[in-house]
């Protein structure tokens, strides 16, 4: 009973300590050694055009090998374990695009919450304009995932942008389709909960398929549960943790395990397991 | 101890099975990827240089990159696929695009 309770409150004080993780990783990512380590991907949406990407994007790795007809074996690999390992636990804790959606988030305006099924969009997304454009008609398509990517825009396109106007070079400016999405994007952010992640990221579509496989996750104690739908405010992403902990569009927030009851934790496969029979 | 039981019960039901066949599944997906890792870093592949480029290019002979090469060459928009399937690259070793947008 009481190493239960204490497992209990070892998720619930994890919470606070989310934004400080996010901002360590966000240090590893702006490559302070200037290492630009651009053959290996980081498990996170995050531009390799950046002037300050440690790693390569490996959404812009699969849809530039989809283009050039190549299967990234690295990329996947690196994908595989990672979300094999911890799931959806990398868009709310390591994912630098999703920290910046988060510190957002953090400004008052009123929050519109999409219902569950906009997260499908998800995988229209990484199955067209990741896969199969890049594949059928290559990187020069309008619709391109690197052409479209707001991640892009503000991360690489805007700072080389500067850098273009500080140095007196002609300015590249993005394409219609990369303003109009980019804009649409910093708008939503203000009224919706991580709308990229919610909407469109095709890496959440990749470790949200992952949630219900990870090491790590989160489970219910039906004992516990008095099916108050508390956790349904609390989880920024419409979802109904109390039926279902290991959604795909689950990003591992853990706001949702703040329940009355505690009856959400946080699990590991690397627990010690009942020998008994399910009943 | 029966209130204890009473508590314990239902979280042993939710994690036997399922925990179980998470375990497995962990297992079986990370011995793949790391499989894919390592045979990616092994892999290399052919890759030619566009013939005007022949000042300044990656290697003036070399033809064979490896995957972690191909990713990186990927960054700039390096590497082109031409109408009968052969990768080419523009890239040029030790030089910086003005702009590494791929807009």
């Amino acid at each position: 009973m009481v190493a239960m309770a204490n497992r209990k409150s070892f998720t619930q004080k994890l919470i606070p300590w989310r934004i400080w993780t996010q901002l360590s990783f966000l240090l590893i990512w702006l490559d302070p050694l200037t290492l630009r380590l651009h053959g290996i991907c980081a498990p996170v949406f995050h531009c390799y055009a950046c002037p300050l990407a440690t790693f390569a994007c490996p959404i812009g790795i699969l849809a530039n090998f989809s283009a050039l007809h190549l299967f990234p074996l690295m990329t996947v690999g690196i994908l595989i374990v990672s979300g094999a390992l911890l799931g959806g636990i990398i868009c709310g804790w390591v994912c630098p695009f999703g920290f910046l959606q988060d510190l957002v988030a953090k400004i008052p305006t009123p929050k519109i919450k999409l219902p569950s099924w906009t997260g499908y969009f998800r995988y229209a997304v990484l199955i067209g304009l990741v896969l199969l454009i890049p594949y059928f008609f290559g990187e020069k398509h309008p619709l391109f995932i690197c052409t479209v990517c707001p991640a892009g825009a503000l991360e690489a396109a805007v700072p080389n942008m500067i850098d273009q106007a500080a140095v007196g070079e002609e300015i590249t400016i993005p394409n219609t389709i990369k303003i109009i999405v980019t804009i649409s994007f910093l708008v939503g952010m203000l009224f919706i909960h991580r709308p990229w992640c919610r909407i469109l990221c095709p890496l959440g579509a990749i470790f949200g398929l992952f949630n219900r496989f990870s090491a790590v996750y989160l489970k219910v104690k039906p004992s516990e549960c008095n099916t108050c739908q508390v956790c349904h405010k609390y989880c920024g992403f419409g979802g109904q943790p109390e039926q279902d902990p290991n959604s795909d569009n689950c990003v591992r927030c853990l706001d949702c395990t703040q329940c009355p009851t505690s009856a959400l934790t946080l699990g590991a496969v690397f627990e010690r397991q009942s020998s008994k029979p399910d009943k | 101890m029966d209130q204890e039981q009473a508590i314990n019960e239902p979280l042993q039901r939710e994690t036997g099975k399922t925990g179980r066949m998470r375990f497995y599944s962990f297992l079986v997906l990370s011995a793949l990827g790391l499989v894919l890792v390592i045979f990616g870093a092994l892999r290399s592949k052919d890759v030619s240089h566009n013939t005007d480029d022949t000042d300044g290019a990656i290697s003036g002979s070399r033809t064979t990159y490896s995957e972690y090469e191909l990713s990186k060459l990927t960054t700039v928009g390096g590497l082109t696929r031409t109408e009968t399937g052969e990768v080419k690259t523009t890239f040029k070793e030790g030089e910086k695009p003005a702009s590494e947008c791929p807009t």
